[in-house]
């Protein structure tokens, strides 16, 4: 799963975002190629979760895909993930890796945060500094040897993050991935995750609290009742960052609107 | 007042879980009930024996033998002793008798007929002492001749308590199949998305089978060495029995496995199991003779392949019979372990599509 992608470690920016992003293994960009979802549909039973979605994720962009709850969001996120067939349509993302972390947690939960670690890291092969830098950066270092079943749900969302970033995916695909953060977790990571855009990697966040993304976000795509209600870049949209989550509440209200009458 | 609305709350619940309950309540007792059909006699009255007719015996010598033996058990023809004998080694006959000649020939006054059976079958010993007697019975009541029915154990005649060694390893291997495997694998219910994501159902099942059908190394070296304390004769670690463990823990590990993903991973998938586990050890035939109970019940077990899989077993660790023996039945095992990958394979694709 290593595709066209080329890593580098070499660093030459000398302010502190710089610093940090310097410790994530880069991506080119133009080396990637890019998540295309094209006439997406999902039926389950007589329920359409997805129906007819368009969708381009680009490398080295922050993509925020919103929605109310139930808007099939995460049905979108997991087709994108291959978890998910679709009834039709067409779904293409490159052979590169893919980190992922789910709403609900995804670890073993008998092992230790450091087996569960090692487990997925050896399935990815990971690189074991960086794989140490994300531990640290998450603040996961300190649980490291506790059994993971027996961690509070921050901590157990911590290490679905870890088990994602430490594989330096080219894509990462994540869902609500600040629920259960304390404040400063929740700060540390939207950096990690910023670090992540500046080094080429595509990041896909689908979230129903735009809010805490604003100012990160590159690319919007507003999902409402299993359609795209709004797919724009963020220079596109004439809104400021504190009004991006009204401007999104609005969007999706029309819509609701439009659909009673 | 708070009883009244607990009691509400339980009825709301079992509304949400008509599946399950329906299953514990209805399904469950019906099956448990209904197999009582299975379980019709005491003594064994439909026992398959080998009796041999050789060249100098009539057919109406046969007759006679073969309708003494008829009351308690099912007479089998056999032409030569030798294959009659093996098959006695194998359980498929529970005993051999050569039909004597001269048996209604007016002039001889006493005929010697002589019942053997295998000491190794622990379970058969006394009742054969009872189908003798009645055999000898009935024969002099038939015949002008006098008969006397003597009965020889083939082998050492062994305890119960070795006897069943292998038996209750069985039964621990079919327990750890039904019950701890689905355990587990529930447990890792949350985790299989991020696998599926990192590598792919199949690896991770295939994973799981092999790791959990070398651990069965483990019970096996501690039933060997448990037998080898207790002074047993009974050889746990002979290759035929090794395989006959590995592929029914295979086989039903692929079963047990279907049925969980098939149901979800929710409640029915594990009663189902249980119940599945109780069929296999009611009908593999994993300590009495077959038709020791009913003649139903030795059909089916004749037509289950962990009844094989324990026949190969008892053949190898009780009488030290070399695997190769028992290829074909072991291949029949494994045939069917093989078999039950595909509704293992039909349940995976379902539970992905389904997720």
């Amino acid at each position: 799963m290593t595709g066209n992608t080329s890593t580098s470690t070499e660093a030459t920016d000398a302010s502190d975002r710089d610093e940090r992003a310097l410790d994530v293994p880069r991506v080119d960009p133009a080396s990637v190629d890019p998540i295309r979802v094209t006439g997406l549909r999902k039926r389950y039973g007589t329920v359409m979760a997805l129906d007819g979605v368009d969708v381009t994720v680009e490398p080295g962009t922050f993509h925020c895909l919103v929605g109310p709850n139930g808007s099939g969001k995460t049905t979108l996120l997991r087709t994108l993930l291959g978890l998910v067939e679709p009834s039709a349509g067409e779904v293409v993302v490159p052979d590169v890796r893919l980190g992922t972390a789910f709403q609900r947690p995804s670890h073993y939960d008998q092992l230790t945060v450091a087996d569960n670690l090692e487990v997925f890291g050896a399935l990815a092969a990971v690189d074991g500094d960086w794989a140490a830098t994300v531990l640290d950066r998450l603040g996961l270092d300190v649980v490291r040897d506790r059994i993971a079943g027996e961690l509070s749900g921050g901590y157990s969302r911590k290490l679905d993050l870890a088990l994602a970033l430490q594989k330096a995916p080219v894509y990462l695909l994540l869902d609500e991935p600040l629920g259960d953060l304390d404040d400063v977790t929740k700060l540390r990571l939207l950096d990690l995750l910023g670090d992540y855009r500046d080094a080429g990697h595509g990041v896909v966040v689908s979230t129903h609290n735009l809010g805490q993304f604003a100012d990160r976000v590159d690319h919007l795509t507003v999902v409402y009742d299993g359609q795209v209600l709004l797919d724009a870049r963020r220079e596109d949209l004439d809104v400021p960052d504190d009004g991006l989550q009204e401007f999104y509440v609005e969007r999706v209200l029309e819509a609701a609107t439009g659909a009673e009458e | 007042m708070s009883l009244r609305t607990i009691l509400g709350k339980e009825l709301r619940w079992s509304r949400h879980r008509v599946v399950a309950l329906l299953f514990v309540l209805v399904l469950l007792p019906a099956a448990f009930a209904g197999a009582s059909v299975f379980f019709q006699h005491v003594l064994p009255k439909d026992a398959p024996v080998a009796v041999v007719a050789g060249e100098d015996v009539s057919e109406e010598e046969y007759d006679v033998v073969a309708a003494s033996f008829r009351l308690f058990s099912k007479p089998v023809e056999y032409e030569s002793e030798a294959a009659a004998m093996r098959d006695l080694e194998r359980e498929s006959v529970y005993a051999v008798v050569s039909v004597p000649p001269d048996l209604d020939d007016p002039d001889v006054e006493r005929v010697n007929m002589t019942v053997t059976i295998d000491g190794d079958v622990t379970p058969y010993r006394e009742p054969s002492g009872a189908l003798v007697s009645i055999v000898a019975r009935t024969m002099n009541r038939q015949l002008d001749t006098r008969v006397v029915v003597q009965r020889e154990v083939r082998g050492d005649e062994r305890k119960l308590s070795s006897y069943l060694l292998p038996t209750f390893l069985m039964i621990i291997v079919l327990t750890f199949a039904f019950a701890y495997l689905p355990y587990n694998l529930a447990r890792e219910e949350a985790v299989l998305d991020r696998l599926r994501v990192e590598t792919s159902l199949d690896t991770v099942i295939a994973g799981k089978l092999a790791f959990f059908t070398g651990l069965l190394a483990v019970p096996l070296l501690v039933f060997h060495g448990v037998g080898v304390a207790l002074g047993y004769d009974v050889n746990l670690l002979a290759p035929g029995a090794v395989l006959g463990y590995g592929l029914t823990f295979l086989a039903c590990g692929a079963i047990a496995t279907a049925v969980t993903f098939a149901s979800g991973f929710g409640t029915t998938g594990r009663l189902f199991n249980v119940l599945v586990l109780f069929a296999f050890l009611g009908f593999s035939g994993l300590v009495y003779p077959v038709g020791f109970f009913s003649p139903l019940r030795r059909d089916i077990i004749r037509r289950v392949p962990t009844h094989y899989a324990m026949l190969t077993v008892r053949g190898s660790t009780l009488r030290d019979i070399p695997a190769a023996e028992f290829a074909t039945w072991l291949g029949g095992v494994a045939l069917f372990a093989l078999a039950m990958l595909v509704p293992l394979k039909l349940s995976m694709l379902a539970y992905e599509r389904g997720t």
